[in-house]
C-alpha cells in the first residue's frame, strides 16, 4: 500500500483565520454552478427533512387500507393530491415517509460521522505525532479492517449485538474511522517536517501546545472534506443495511427499508421504490458534488 | 529480511487480527449458546451444546481449540443446515464468482480506457459526460441501480429475466449493477492519476522529441499512472463481495452474499463467520499478490 501524504498549501495562513470564513473565501473565489445548485438541493432537504412535521400534516407511520397502493396525481387520475407522491401497501403516504425517513437517514450520518471523525482523527493524531509501536498498532488495525469486506462485517455486528438505532450509528460510525486515521497520519508526518513544527518544538512547546495551536488547525481541511465524503459513505451504508433489513427497523421509515418494502411490488406500484430511491440519489449526488469539489479546492489527497 | 518475508508476514499478522475479531465478536453477547439456539430449546440443548463448543473451558482454552480447528479447515457447523459451515459456504462461492469475475474484468478493461479518454479531453465535453457518469455511479446505491435496471429492462420493457440464476440472460442485469460502482471509481482513479503524470517532466522530453502522441499517452504516461490504480484495484475486491451482498439480494441470486443475508435470520453466526474469514483471505491474498507483483516491476518501490 502506497503512503498516504496530504500537499499542506497555506498552512500558516490558514492557522489564523476560522475555518468556515476560510470556506466562504473558498466558496466565493473558486464556486461553480453545480456547486451552487448541490448547496441548495441540500439547504432545501435539510429543511424539508428538519421541518417534516409543518411541511406534512399527515403522519408517517397512519395506516389506510382503503387508499392503498394509490399512485402520485401526476403520472394517473386515480391519485390524489393529498398524496403527492402516492401510498404504500398499507396506505401510508409517500411523501410523509419520505420526509421522516430522512430525519433517520440524516441523523444517522450525521452522529456517525462526528463519531468517526473524532475517533478516526484523535487515532491518527497519535500514530502521527507518537509514532513507535502505538503509530505500529494503530496502522496494523486499519489494515486489519480496510481487508473485511465490511457490509459482512456489519451483518455479524447486528446478527451478535442485534438491531437497533444505537448499534446502527456504532457499525456506521466503525466504517470510516480508518479513512481519517490514515489522512490524518499523513498530514501530521508531513507536518513534523516543516520549520513552524520544528521551531515550536525547539522553543519547548509542551506536546499539548503543539497538537491545539500547530496540528489541529492544519488538520482542519483535510478532515472536513473526508467529513463530506464519508457523510456520503455513511448515508449509503445506513440505506444499504436498512435495504437487507439490519438497519432501521419498520415501521420506522428509512429510504433503504422503503425501497426494500417497494421491491415486492415493482411490477404493480413500481413508485415504492422510486420515489425513496430517488430521493436518495438526489442527496448523495448533491453531498457527491460538493465533496469532489472540497477535495479539488483544497488539494487534498484522500485515497 | 527481504520484502517478501515482510509483506507475507504482514498478511498472516492481517488474517490472525480479522480471525481475532471473528472470535471476540462470536463470544461478545456473553452467551454464544443461546444465540445459536432456536427459541424453542430445552435445558438439555442447551447444556449439551454449550459442552460441544467447548465453552466450559477458559477463554484462552476456547481461543487456542478456536484456532487449531479453523488451521485443520474446521469453520464451525451451520445452525440452519446442520453441515459443515465451510461446505455451506463453499457450494455458494461460484455463483458467487460468476457474478464477480465478469464485474470484475468489465470494470477494469472499461474504467482504464475511459479514464485516459477523459484525462487526454480535461474539462471538454467527453470528460465531463464521463466524470457525470463517474459522480452518479459512485453517489447511487448499488440496489437502487438494480431496482432501476429490474423496472427499466424487466418489467418495462421485457427484455431480460429479473431474478435468479437459470440461463445466461439472468447474468446481465446483476453484472450491470455490480459493475457501476468500481468502474464509476476506478475511472476517476485512472483519471486523476494520468492528469498527474502528463504534467510530468518526462512527458515533455517525450513530445519534445517528437513521439506521436499516442506513443506519449499510452506508452510513456499509462504504465506509469497505471501504478497506483492497480494497487487500488486489488482494495476493490472488498468492496466487490460486500456489494455481492446487495446485489445478490435484489436479485435473488443465490451466492454467499445473499446465504450471508439469509443467516441474519436463521442467526447461524457460523455461516457468517466462515463468510468474514474467506472473504478476508481472499482479499489479503489478492493483495498479497499486488504487492509482490510491485516489488518485481517497480525499481523505486524495490529501492525503498
Amino acid at each position: 500500500m502506497s503512503e498516504l501524504t496530504t500537499p499542506v498549501r497555506n498552512a500558516q495562513a490558514s492557522a489564523g483565520s476560522p475555518w468556515w470564513r476560510l470556506l466562504v473565501k473558498t466558496w466565493k473565489r473558486k464556486s461553480t454552478p453545480a456547486v451552487n445548485i448541490s448547496f441548495i438541493v441540500l439547504a432545501v432537504i435539510v429543511g424539508l427533512v428538519v421541518f417534516a412535521n409543518l411541511v406534512s400534516p399527515l403522519d408517517p407511520n397512519a395506516i389506510n387500507l382503503r387508499h392503498r397502493l394509490q399512485p402520485p396525481p401526476w403520472l394517473s387520475e386515480a391519485g390524489s393530491w393529498e398524496y403527492p407522491l402516492g401510498t404504500d401497501a398499507t396506505g401510508r403516504d409517500i411523501f410523509t415517509r419520505i420526509l421522516y425517513g430522512g430525519r433517520i437517514s440524516l441523523l444517522i450520518g450525521f452522529v456517525s460521522t462526528m463519531i468517526g471523525m473524532v475517533v478516526g482523527t484523535f487515532l491518527g493524531v497519535i500514530s502521527g505525532y507518537v509514532r513507535g509501536w502505538a503509530d505500529q498498532f494503530i496502522m496494523y488495525l486499519v489494515d486489519v479492517q480496510l481487508s473485511l469486506p465490511f457490509i459482512l462485517l456489519a451483518v455479524a455486528v447486528a446478527l451478535v449485538l442485534g438491531r437497533s438505532l444505537a448499534v446502527l450509528i456504532g457499525i456506521a460510525a466503525l466504517s470510516t474511522w480508518p479513512y481519517y486515521t490514515r489522512v490524518v497520519r499523513g498530514t501530521v508526518l508531513s507536518l513534523r517536517g516543516r520549520e513552524f513544527f520544528l521551531a515550536a518544538w525547539a522553543l519547548g512547546g509542551s506536546h499539548w501546545h503543539i497538537m491545539t495551536t500547530h496540528l489541529l488547525p492544519n488538520l482542519l481541511s483535510p478532515v472536513f472534506v473526508l467529513v463530506t465524503l464519508n457523510l456520503n459513505r455513511i448515508i449509503l451504508l445506513e440505506s444499504g443495511l436498512s435495504f437487507l433489513g439490519i438497519g432501521v427497523q419498520p415501521p420506522t421509515p428509512s429510504w433503504g427499508n422503503m425501497i426494500n418494502e417497494g421491491r415486492d411490488y415493482l411490477n404493480s406500484a413500481w413508485w415504492l421504490a422510486a420515489m425513496p430511491g430517488i430521493a436518495l440519489a438526489i442527496l448523495t449526488v448533491a453531498i457527491g458534488t460538493v465533496g469532489d469539489w472540497l477535495r479539488d479546492v483544497t488539494d487534498v489527497v484522500t485515497q | 529480511m527481504n520484502q517478501f518475508t515482510v509483506r507475507l508476514l504482514r498478511t498472516f499478522l492481517t488474517l490472525w487480527g480479522v480471525v481475532t475479531l471473528t472470535f471476540v465478536l462470536g463470544r461478545l453477547t456473553g452467551d454464544p449458546v443461546a444465540l445459536m439456539l432456536p427459541q424453542t430449546a430445552t435445558m438439555e440443548d442447551y447444556a449439551r451444546l454449550k459442552d460441544a463448543l467447548g465453552l466450559n473451558e477458559s477463554v484462552s482454552t476456547q481461543y487456542i481449540i478456536y484456532l487449531s480447528n479453523l488451521v485443520r479447515g474446521d469453520f464451525g457447523t451451520s445452525l440452519a443446515y446442520s453441515r459443515p459451515a465451510l461446505d455451506v459456504v463453499a457450494e455458494r462461492i461460484p455463483a458467487t464468482l460468476e457474478l464477480g469475475i465478469p464485474s470484475f474484468i468489465l470494470s477494469v478493461f472499461l474504467s482504464i480506457p475511459l479514464g485516459v479518454w477523459a484525462a487526454c479531453r480535461r474539462n471538454g465535453f467527453t470528460d465531463r459526460a464521463i466524470m457525470t457518469f463517474s459522480l452518479a455511479g459512485q453517489a447511487m446505491p448499488s440496489f437502487f441501480i438494480g431496482i432501476a435496471l429490474i423496472l427499466i429492462f424487466g418489467v418495462s420493457l421485457r427484455l431480460t429475466p429479473t431474478f435468479g440464476r437459470d440461463t445466461f440472460a439472468h447474468l446481465i442485469l446483476p453484472t450491470i449493477t455490480l459493475t457501476i460502482y468500481p468502474l464509476a471509481f476506478l475511472i476517476r482513479l485512472t483519471r486523476s492519476s494520468m492528469l498527474e503524470v502528463l504534467n510530468e517532466t518526462y512527458i515533455n522530453a517525450a513530445r519534445a522529441k517528437g513521439l506521436r502522441e499516442w506513443r506519449v499517452i499510452f506508452v510513456h504516461a499509462l504504465r506509469n499512472a497505471l501504478i497506483p490504480v492497480v494497487t487500488i484495484i486489488g482494495l476493490q475486491i472488498a468492496g466487490l463481495i460486500s456489494g455481492a451482498a446487495i446485489v445478490e439480494t435484489v436479485f435473488a441470486w443465490p451466492g454467499i452474499g445473499l446465504l450471508a443475508v439469509q443467516s441474519i435470520g436463521a442467526r447461524d453466526y457460523p455461516v457468517i463467520q466462515t463468510i468474514v474469514l474467506i472473504s478476508a483471505i481472499a482479499f489479503s491474498l489478492t493483495n498479497l499478490l499486488i504487492d509482490s507483483t510491485y516489488i518485481l516491476i517497480d525499481p523505486r518501490i524495490r529501492a525503498s
